[in-house]
């Protein structure tokens, strides 16, 4: 465990049991082959410039049940906050949360400079770009569960969303921790199956989904820092990632004036801004890492049952 | 989800006349003779003034966002038909009364400077 003790309330030894019924698993199966499909043909899923490359790659999806204790720890002080909405909150008789994680496609993973203190432009783009798709999807997947006779809300579009303080009304990152899809890192990102170079995004629903089996425990289980990593801390170059941080590992001001004003002044003329150098050519940038603790790393059978467990994500 | 009453104003709001006009240019193309939808058309919105026009999909365009006017602008199977009488203005105003509070916003969003909130800085 690499977590400070502030972090033990994500500790959950009683993870959402496996969901027998056959129901809400072949509707979870449909959803998950509509939420690659669309992934895949959908046309705004493309950068505007240059060879105009693919932004995302067919996501890992999840299922939470919304109402999973951990929905009500994130309203503590220090975890999100008292600000953040319970998905009953959102949306009333909510029974699930769904919740994805869009990996960056090669092309902009690979446009990355390993040294520059500066991020590609098809990064930047995609950062942008890919958020717009982002909600073009949360859109997309409101409309499958309206299909279904159910309803959805997309937190992060909802009118009345905001981060105060940089806490927001609604953790995307948290809710993917819910729903099985990935551990924290130090700096902050989710680290999934298919690493952290990627965005989340979530839709609230009224439907009952299988809730994916959550195959980690402790909130920074994949990231092998300290013992075994921390390749992070030097690659920042805002120096935002660190020990001397306390019990979050970073200093979120430091990120944001990187992002927006050091990069966001670079590619002023472009119209974007936003760093991803914690992202990317690290040990964790596309797959839990090999030095992550050895529960992220079973052996073939257990990894196998994990499988099994998580059919979501095996998109 | 969100109620008007309840809602924050999009700092730069849509322009209702370039929508409705390229609605109902749809409208008129999609009736005329026989009624027959096209799945390929979009509206199209610039970021600077939140102006809107009608052209065919294609990759995205810098400073655009697209919605489908079919399937995703409006989701009722026949919605875009004319009734009887009907001019395309005023089936154009009558669909965009059901959506324009949702337009607004998810055009709020996908113009975001950053995801801290439709008005965010």
């Amino acid at each position: 465990m690499n977590a400070a003790p502030e972090h033990a309330y994500l500790l959950d030894p009683a993870a959402p049991e496996e969901d027998s019924r056959r129901d809400s698993r072949q509707a979870a199966e449909h959803l998950a082959a509509f939420v690659r499909q669309f992934v895949e043909e959908d046309p705004r899923n493309a950068l505007p410039e240059g060879g105009r490359p693919r932004i995302w790659e067919p996501p890992l999806l999840g299922v939470a049940a919304a109402g999973d204790p951990l929905f009500t720890r994130l309203k503590t002080p220090g975890v999100v906050g008292p600000l953040h909405r319970s998905p009953k909150e959102w949306l009333p008789g909510a029974q699930s949360v769904i919740s994805w994680f869009l990996p960056y496609s090669k092309a902009v993973r690979a446009s990355y400079p390993k040294k520059s203190p500066l991020p590609s432009l098809a990064w930047v783009s995609g950062r942008r770009n890919g958020e717009v798709f982002n909600n073009v999807l949360r859109r997309a997947v409101i409309r499958f569960l309206e299909k279904h006779g159910g309803q959805g809300v997309a937190p992060s579009n909802e009118a009345q969303y905001q981060a105060i303080g940089m806490i927001p009304l609604w953790s995307e990152r948290h809710a993917a921790f819910i729903a099985g899809l990935g551990s924290f890192g130090i700096h902050g990102a989710l680290i999934t199956r298919l690493g952290c170079a990627g965005r989340i995004g979530s839709v609230i629903t009224d439907l009952e989904l299988s809730p994916t089996r959550r195959p980690y425990r402790e909130i920074y289980e994949y990231c092998p820092y300290p013992d075994r990593c921390g390749a992070c801390i030097p690659r920042c170059p805002a120096q935002a990632i660190g020990a001397q941080f306390g019990a979050n590992w970073r200093d979120n001001a430091r990120c944001v004036i990187q992002g927006r004003d050091v990069v966001g002044d670079f590619f002023k003329d472009w119209g974007y801004h936003s760093c991803g150098h914690c992202l990317t050519w690290l040990p964790c940038a596309d797959r839990i890492p090999r030095a992550s603790s050895p529960r992220a790393q079973k052996p073939k059978a257990e990894a196998r049952e994990e499988e099994e467990a998580a059919f979501l994500s095996t998109l | 989800m969100t109620t008007m009453a309840e809602s924050p104003v999009p700092r730069i709001p849509l322009d209702y006349p370039s929508v409705r006009d390229a609605v109902a240019d749809y409208l008129l193309q999609v009736n005329h003779g026989a009624y027959q939808p096209d799945r390929k058309k979009v509206l199209s919105v610039r970021k600077t003034d939140r102006t809107a026009w009608l052209r065919d999909v294609s990759s995205p365009v810098r400073g655009e966002a697209f919605y489908f006017i079919e399937g995703e602008l409006f989701s009722e199977k026949n919605a875009t038909r004319l009734q009887a009488g009907e001019t395309p203005r005023e089936r154009a105003e009558k669909l965009l009364d059901g959506i324009w509070p949702q337009l607004q916003i998810w055009i709020a969003y996908d113009f975001a400077r950053s995801t801290s909130g439709m008005n965010a800085p």
